[in-house]
């Protein structure tokens, strides 16, 4: 679906228009088409160029350099429609997702979350998933810093709920 | 003079975390839904936020997935109508990977009670059968046709007929939306793959290089065939590489070997340098 701005112009003759849709400026620079006869000018917006967040974003609380790394991604992801430009952007941060702490991830995964940007969340996610999937019940408790507020008994219900799959 | 020390405090880990003590960041209750059955239900035990969330959401029941660890072999059809009736009727995806337990009764409980699944990949599940499978997949078609892909690859005794049919019960003209098809050289039941090079050495000589694993060799990096004429290019782990791919890769110190991509972790690292000895010369040197 695109979307369509029609301006009218009033008997000026130059004028010069910065468009900001949905709080965003879009860089896909559209070419406008004049009607002479009603002195309309129409400029047809690409919809997933502004969905998808073509300024640089900030992000609050991580780096500098995990914020260029997201920017850099949905400056690329947004710059094209042809799948392979779009699966490099996606790889190369995830590799660089990779190497951040988990910590970041997290934090990320909220960002990705209030944007509304599904592409993001589904990375981050599954890389924070990947990281859950190799630790025990303890060791996530470590990492994320949780309290463990069952009794030895209710713990022990839980694992007998679905004791096939916790045996040895 | 005064000399001003700057103590930077080291960024504890729970800072960025919790916004209340010992609770779980919100984020992590939208990873739930990316973690595989084993791990979702490990973190039921995690806390009790987690196991009400697990207990009332059934946002991380709608895709299941069982590979990979041990216990899969005892996912039973009881056990499986239990974990997917959380799902409350809209299961989207059932991932079983070589749950040998499940039979066909046992599929098509679950399909009877989720007529919307898209996704169904039961690879390797032995106990499963061809006329199973066309009877579940008949069953989903039942109101709407939403199952997209069907992976099948490991079920005995598929023929020509059942994949036709089960092709024309997905109704999509994708051939990809099957994973198994007749290998063009061998006859048999199997993935199969195309060469990614435009022409290569078989497609000149023996006219098609599409095949299953077993009829041609391909490079476990890049899917190029390999082995036509005898270029040897092996991995350390044993799989197959092309010559380009085999230069890119770093090797073993001591027998020149790399390991592709699926297999780095068996790097033996050198401490202090990015060299690496692999499992086999590490025993070699255990040995000595």
């Amino acid at each position: 679906m695109s979307q369509t701005v029609v301006l009218e112009q009033n008997a000026v003759e130059t004028q010069s228009i910065t468009l900001k849709f949905d709080g965003c400026s879009s860089d896909a620079n559209p070419s406008p088409i004049v009607n002479p006869e009603n002195q309309s000018i129409t400029i047809k917006f690409d919809d997933q160029a502004s969905n998808h967040h073509t300024i640089p974003v900030s992000i609050p609380n991580v780096d500098s350099e995990t914020e260029a790394a997201v920017n850099e991604f949905l400056r690329k992801h947004g710059s094209s429609d042809e799948e392979s430009v779009r699966t490099d952007a996606m790889n190369d941060l995830w590799s660089f997702i990779e190497r951040q702490e988990i910590g970041t991830v997290v934090v990320l995964v909220k960002f990705a979350s209030d944007v509304k940007n599904f592409e993001l969340l589904e990375i981050f996610c599954q890389r924070v998933a990947d990281v859950i999937a190799k630790k025990t019940v303890e060791e996530v408790r470590e990492i994320f810093n949780i309290a463990n507020d069952f009794t030895p008994e209710e713990e022990q219900a839980i694992r007998d709920e679905h004791r096939w799959a916790f045996e040895d | 003079m005064e000399i001003s020390h700057e103590t930077t405090q080291k960024q504890h880990q729970t800072n960025q975390y919790t916004s209340i003590v010992g609770q779980p960041h919100e984020s992590l209750y939208l990873v739930l839904p990316y973690l595989p059955l084993f791990e979702l239900l490990a973190m039921a035990q995690v806390c009790k936020s987690f196991m009400d969330a697990l207990n009332n959401d059934i946002l991380p029941w709608l895709n299941i997935v069982v590979e990979d660890k041990v216990p899969r072999s005892r996912v039973s059809n009881e056990i499986l109508m239990k974990i997917t009736s959380k799902a409350r009727g809209r299961l989207r995806s059932l991932v079983l990977v070589n749950c040998g337990k499940i039979t066909d009764d046992g599929l098509q409980n679950v399909v009877a009670n989720n007529p919307s699944i898209s996704k169904l990949h039961v690879p390797h599940c032995m106990g499963l059968t061809p006329e199973g499978i066309i009877k579940a997949v008949t069953t989903l078609n039942q109101h709407n046709v939403t199952l997209k892909t069907l992976k099948i690859n490991g079920i005995s005794n598929i023929t020509k007929e059942h994949l036709q049919t089960l092709h024309s019960l997905l109704n999509t003209d994708d051939p990809s939306s099957i994973d198994v098809e007749f290998c063009p050289k061998c006859d048999e039941p199997r993935m199969v793959y195309d060469c990614p090079l435009e022409t290569c050495d078989r497609k000149r000589t023996t006219g098609g290089c599409r095949g299953c694993k077993f009829c041609v060799s391909r490079c476990e990096e890049c899917g190029k065939c390999v082995g036509f004429d005898d270029d040897d290019n092996e991995a350390a782990c044993e799989d197959m590489l092309c010559e380009d791919c085999w230069i890119k890769l770093p090797k073993c110190d001591f027998c020149n070997k790399p390991y592709c991509s699926k297999h780095v972790y068996k790097q033996c690292v050198v401490p202090g340098s990015s060299h690496f000895i692999c499992e086999a010369c590490y025993m070699t040197i255990d040995e000595i």
